[in-house]
């Protein structure tokens, strides 16, 4: 399919490889916002950052107990994850692309281990990459005729992904600083995988009774596409 | 500096550091008992000439493939082709640090645990590692631009996440008996005794379960019945065609120190990892070096007796086609450990997880389905054709053709 | 020195350097101390010795993808067991009951309950997808 694309010219892109250019500026300007704020969400690290609303755990107060080597931990993953986060922005081959993509969701992983979500993390690892990035790479491999497809968007595609893009990092910004952040003193222990099951029954049924069958009616589907024509 | 070493956090780099040591030295050597395993399967002697009996092979063959040539050929997808081998390498080196060696240990006041990490999420943390030991396989497999390798790594990729399910649905068994996803508590709690006699392992009460995850341990580790991706008779090398020299050597470490973990990991889950019954040293009261020595030595026993079964196993089965391998996983093992699963939420829910009787008898219940639905089913499952003609031994030829 | 939630991690990371480390310093050695030679044979894919007459297509059976779709669709399922394994564990062994917003506690026949629906769906699609001849491969 891209294959085709590139041979047809840049004006010719199909459906799949517009998204996909879209795709691609959106997220690297998302990035280039976060790499922005980053110098005052550091301030905002001990208090805000850490504790987000829904797992309430880690480091509140002015000084974390852990001292210099927790904010060097984020901003060394952090860091990662925004350049792995580029590198799939930028780069022009498919599956390097897709080489990007699980470093940088294996730093976000890291992430997760680092505000104290261990459950979150080895979820992060085992459902996006090993689960979510294997099924993407199958599907560019198939997709891709030859191995070294360059990938370019033209230049219409690129502003229009920027409009998108500012229009989102705006959008995220303003509920960033307008959020009410709950605040906790000292340190606040990680959620245990027990506690998450104690809510996911209780608190959280009907979403995850609906979760349960989303993914019968996902599988439905998956059925339908495998079924051999007999 | 010594307070530092004595507390837990100094003990367990410390671990961290032996056990990376001990696992380069023993996969090295887990390649000679290989060679060693095959000649005597084969009724040969085996690599025999570098040292005493050959003691010195796996040095002089990690001193060769250093001194290869490091092939990077013009075709590849060099950045790729080189982190591929680094990928799986570090996977398999990671792995095994949630694993509990040998109890605790009483240093001056501390009592601290042989174990790099105790996360409350071991079990987890292993699978989640294992999870992305696939990347290696895959890339290796594509950056290397070359047929054979690039369908090892799609084969291996579908191979390691079909078996990926009923490995989970088989450490989740042992999850709901034990109430506890860490390792060094599921260590514990099989230390104790049926009647005073008879220890709780959990191979005793869910074998099928055992069977299973053994199953599905090959499988992972890409050995044999299930090394397709790597089938030298249709494939060459499969992935790692295209590589050479300490490359290479990287990809076949990484194979058996991935066996090793996986050892560990089943020696944990249902033989008690560091316990060993009616001896006194082995009991997690026991927390002297010595004990702690012993520990580690009752592991690594139960450790190497797994690696022997699987390199007996593969010198003595056949590969099996992929269909096969596919049908075994989606229509065989994950019905199977769902049954299990069901099995074991049945036995918590009245309370007897712990009990031998009903636990073997469920078990019992559980083979005889699947033994039942098998033989109804012979076709779905081994896709076998029901109208081929059944393969008998013809009359031997009596050796004309030969004169 | 460092936070409690990541000290089960620490020594983790130590390995997880130091194993980086080893794969580095081999990566480097073997490219150090080989030798080099490049020549048109070695630097075209290895073909059992047969001169390439067609390059890499890289097209496979789509089947590959629907194993991989299929193994997200259960991966997903089994991660909602993990937490709940546990917690069904405490709740039938130990009698723990749940306390609810409402002031009102649940045991282990609603959370059997609870997972039974789940997983029945679970089975259902499994059989749907038997049927359907999703796990033919021959």
């Amino acid at each position: 399919m891209f294959a085709r694309a590139k041979a047809r010219g840049s004006g010719g892109l199909s459906a799949q490889a517009k998204a996909c250019g879209s795709f691609r500026i959106a997220i690297l300007l998302v990035l280039t916002g976060m790499v922005l704020l980053a110098p005052t969400g550091s301030v905002a690290w001990a208090t805000d950052d850490a504790v987000t609303a829904e797992q309430q755990i880690g480091v509140t107060g002015a000084a974390p107990p852990g001292g210099l080597l927790e904010p060097i931990l984020f901003y060394a993953v952090a860091m990662t994850t925004v350049i792995a986060a580029l590198g799939v922005c930028i780069a022009k081959n498919i599956v390097r692309m897709a080489v990007w993509l699980f470093i940088a969701l294996g730093s976000v992983a890291m992430l997760y281990f680092l505000l104290a979500a261990d459950f979150l993390g080895a979820i992060q690892l085992i459902v996006y990459v090993g689960g979510t990035l294997i099924l993407l790479i199958f599907g560019v491999m198939l997709t891709s005729k030859s191995p070294w497809v360059r990938f370019e968007p033209p230049k219409l595609e690129l502003i229009g992904a920027a409009v998108v893009c500012g229009a989102l990092l705006v959008a995220l910004c303003v509920v960033l600083y307008s959020a009410v952040w709950p605040e906790t003193e000292g340190v606040v222990p990680g959620v245990s995988v027990a506690d998450l099951g104690r809510r996911l029954l209780t608190t959280y049924l009907v979403p995850f009774e609906v979760a349960g069958v989303l993914l019968m009616i996902v599988m439905v589907g998956a059925a339908h596409l495998a079924r051999q024509e007999k | 500096m010594v307070e530092f070493l004595t507390s837990q956090l100094g003990v367990s780099i410390i671990l961290a550091l032996v056990v990376i040591g001990v696992m380069l030295g023993s996969v090295a050597y887990c390649i000679f008992f290989e060679r060693k395993i095959a000649g005597w399967v084969q009724d040969r002697f085996g690599p025999n000439r570098v040292g005493y009996r050959g003691i010195l092979q796996s040095i002089a063959d990690g001193g060769k493939l250093l001194l290869k040539e490091d092939v990077i050929p013009g075709h590849v997808d060099t950045p790729l082709f080189i982190l591929a081998p680094a990928i799986i390498f570090l996977v398999a080196f990671v792995g095994f640090a949630a694993i509990p060696w040998g109890g605790q240990l009483q240093l001056g006041e501390n009592l601290v645990d042989i174990q790099v990490a105790k996360p409350d999420i071991g079990l987890l943390y292993i699978l989640g590692v294992a999870s992305i030991g696939v990347y290696g396989v895959v890339l290796g497999g594509w950056s290397s631009n070359n047929k054979y390798s690039f369908y090892g790594g799609i084969r291996a990729a579908a191979q390691m996440l079909s078996y990926e399910i009923p490995l989970g649905l088989c450490i989740l068994v042992v999850v709901l008996t034990m109430g506890t996803l860490r390792l060094e508590s599921i260590t514990l709690q099989q230390t104790e005794y049926w009647g005073g006699i008879l220890p709780m392992w959990n191979v005793i009460l869910h074998p099928l379960a055992f069977l299973v995850f053994l199953i599905t341990a090959l499988a992972e580790s890409n050995r044999m019945p299930f090394d397709l991706p790597e089938a030298e008779q249709e494939l060459v090398g499969g992935y790692h065609t295209e590589y050479s020299g300490l490359k290479f050597g990287m990809f076949l470490l990484a194979e058996y120190a991935h066996m090793i973990t996986a050892s560990g990991f089943i020696a944990v889950l249902f033989l008690g990892g560091w316990h060993f019954p009616w001896i006194a040293w082995t009991q997690p009261e026991a927390t002297a070096w010595y004990a702690v020595i012993a520990k580690m030595l009752v592991l690594a026993g139960k450790i190497t007796f797994f690696i022997f079964l699987m390199m007996w196993l593969r010198w003595t089965l056949p590969r099996l086609r992929f269909d096969q391998l596919l049908r075994l996983a989606w229509k065989g093992l994950i019905p199977i450990t769902l049954g299990l699963f069901t099995l074991a939420v049945i036995l918590v829910y009245v309370g007897r997880q712990q009990s031998l009787p009903w636990a073997l008898l469920g078990n019992a219940v559980v083979l005889a389905i699947v033994l039942a639905a098998a033989g109804l089913s012979q076709v779905e499952v081994t896709g076998r054709q029901a109208n081929l003609p059944s393969i008998r031994p013809g009359p031997v030829s009596t050796g004309t053709a030969r004169t | 020195m460092i936070l409690a939630t990541l000290e089960p991690y620490a020594a983790i990371g130590v390995t997880i350097l130091v194993v980086m480390l080893i794969t580095a310093a081999i990566l480097v050695l073997a490219h150090v101390i080989g030798p080099k030679r490049h020549g048109p044979v070695k630097d075209s894919p290895y073909e059992s010795g047969m001169p390439l007459v067609v390059d890499t297509q890289r097209r496979f059976n789509v089947r590959f993808y629907i194993v991989a779709l299929l193994f997200l669709l259960f991966d997903v399922e089994i991660i909602f067991l993990w937490p709940w394994a546990q917690v069904f564990h405490h709740a039938a062994t130990d009698g723990v009951t749940i306390p609810l917003e409402n002031g009102g506690e649940v045991g282990k026949g609603f959370l059997l309950v609870g997972m039974a629906i789940f997983l029945a769906l679970l089975v259902f699609g499994l059989l749907y997808e038997w049927k359907k001849g999703a796990f033919r491969w021959d």
